[in-house]
């Protein structure tokens, strides 16, 4: 039976798509049968960043809608084997997703994959609801930014109250802090906030902290997920997030500067 | 015979007693707004007696204006004392209950010259119960302590609100709105191990968290009402 993790944080932009992209063909990468899916029904990007927009036949309102099974909306990924994305429908809303229609479609990728990624819209409400109402675990995407932890720290509410589990009494969500866009020179000069203040405000396990990374916005419009960058630190920040998932115990790295070389300091970088 | 469906037996409530004390419907309900606002949680949902002995020249519209008011608010008006015969069918028709009128006079608790006064009647000390929370309040999240203390072992988080009819005491930091003695209870402390409320309020008496002396900013604290004033004090200054 699969794994349903939902990528949420309730605040918009903050990385969850990067992240559930990344987070997803790292999995696969490792040899596990993941599918991801886009929960963001009207606006959807997850096709665009995984690099499968010209593929898109069906889409995951079909699916509810029976219009279409789930093996004809599943794109199978060209580059990760074992990686497979089901889209959002880009004409329609989020009052088209129903709680037996999502029910359903979790139900049959359970049998199907070992992991079943939801990248959740922003907001709290229907798409954000339903992306979150059967998860298992749930990674909690944040940046150094007060706005963007006080809306997580609703999501994280909303977590322990409008998910099936919760609803049933059954175990609780296990949740993981992946704070994006971290830039440690601004933490430290307190412009933005470090990581022990976000994770005594949120009080959740930490993940992983991916650091702000020009190679975010070159890998989205290349389509490909930034994990595969090797050299980009954002990449190798997502490698390391999926390795200490698994059960690694790897040290966060990136949370200071790079030390800058000689040629670099006589350039004046 | 005996009855297999159900028991009926005797129980004892403390509600809200609503004083009205004008017919004018805007003061009424402006100043409603101010209540209600200052304590939201001890009006949602609550039931009320409305209360016409002290009313002079009331008429059915204004009865029907005022139970349309208070249920669009979210309260629950289910029952009226010392109304006139002229609205007895207009009372059977919203159907509200008759209750007995107060036997004793008492001092009516109101705080400045209101049009309306609001007062408890416990006829007996209800059970205490006490509630316990051991996980992080989440922002959004609403915290109930109706019926004694509140007590959360771990923090509690922007955007959230803790409210009590007794105190409430916060093993962590308290980031939201901590609303303690909402019965009236004037006695009632909010204690807390790091202070950085959005709001803090003790039996209707509230301050913001602008308002609150930087000093106390992330300090072990408590807070109580010394007369109508809010006092807050670190708990190492405590005698």
């Amino acid at each position: 039976m699969g794994k349903v993790i939902v990528v949420t944080s309730g605040k918009g932009g903050v990385g969850k798509t990067t992240t559930s992209a990344s987070f997803a063909t790292g999995l696969a990468a490792q040899g596990h049968e993941t599918v991801v899916i886009d929960f963001d029904v009207g606006l959807r990007n997850l096709d665009l960043i995984m690099g499968c927009e010209r593929r898109v036949v069906y889409d995951f309102v079909n699916v509810i809608n029976k219009e279409a099974n789930l093996n004809q909306a599943l794109i199978r990924d060209k580059r990760v084997e074992k990686l497979s994305i089901l889209p959002a429908s880009q004409t329609r809303d989020k009052e088209a997703l129903t709680e037996e229609g999502v029910s359903g479609i979790i139900n049959e990728l359970k049998e199907k994959f070992d992991y079943v990624i939801c990248d959740s819209p922003a907001g709290i409400e229907q798409g954000a609801v339903m992306a979150m109402r059967f998860a298992d675990e749930a990674i909690i995407v944040t940046n150094p930014e007060v706005s963007s932890v006080r809306d997580s720290d609703r999501i994280l509410g909303m977590l322990s109250s409008k998910t099936v589990r919760a609803e049933t009494g059954g175990e609780p969500i296990k949740e993981h802090l992946v704070i994006t866009r971290f830039n440690p020179s601004r933490a430290d000069s307190g412009e933005m906030l470090s990581i022990e203040d976000i994770t005594d405000l949120l009080a959740i396990r930490l993940l992983a902290v991916i650091p702000e990374s020009e190679s975010v916005l070159s890998a989205s419009n290349i389509g490909a997920p930034v994990i595969m960058d090797k050299d980009s630190r954002a990449g190798q920040a997502y490698e390391d997030c999926v390795k200490r998932y698994l059960g690694e115990d790897l040290p966060h790295r990136f949370l200071a500067l790079p030390k800058k070389g000689l040629i670099d300091r006589l350039l004046g970088r | 015979m005996e009855y297999k469906t159900t028991n009926i037996k005797a129980d004892k409530f403390t509600f809200p007693v609503v004083e009205l004390l004008t017919t004018e419907l805007e003061s009424f309900f402006n100043e409603m707004d101010i209540r209600t606002s200052q304590a939201p949680a001890f009006f949602l949902n609550a039931p009320l007696v409305l209360d016409f002995t002290k009313l002079e020249g009331n008429s059915v519209t204004f009865l029907e204006l005022v139970v349309d008011y208070l249920r669009t608010r979210g309260m629950n008006p289910l029952g009226v004392r010392g109304c006139p015969l002229t609205l007895a069918e207009k009372v059977d028709e919203l159907k509200l209950a008759v209750l007995p009128e107060e036997r004793k006079p008492r001092k009516p608790v109101a705080r400045k010259d209101d049009s309306i006064s609001i007062k408890t009647i416990p006829s007996e000390v209800p059970a205490v119960h006490n509630v316990f929370h051991t996980r992080t309040v989440r922002s959004g999240q609403k915290l109930t302590a109706m019926d004694g203390d509140l007590t959360v072992v771990a923090s509690a988080g922007a955007g959230s609100e803790l409210i009590a009819a007794g105190n409430i005491h916060v093993y962590g930091a308290l980031r939201g709105r901590a609303i303690a003695g909402v019965g009236g209870d004037k006695s009632c402390r909010i204690f807390c191990q790091k202070l950085d409320a959005e709001l803090v309020s003790i039996a209707g008496t509230y301050r913001l968290s602008d308002d609150i002396d930087d000093r106390f900013r992330r300090q072990p604290v408590q807070i109580f009402l010394e007369g109508e004033q809010l006092q807050v004090q670190l708990l190492s200054e405590t005698p």
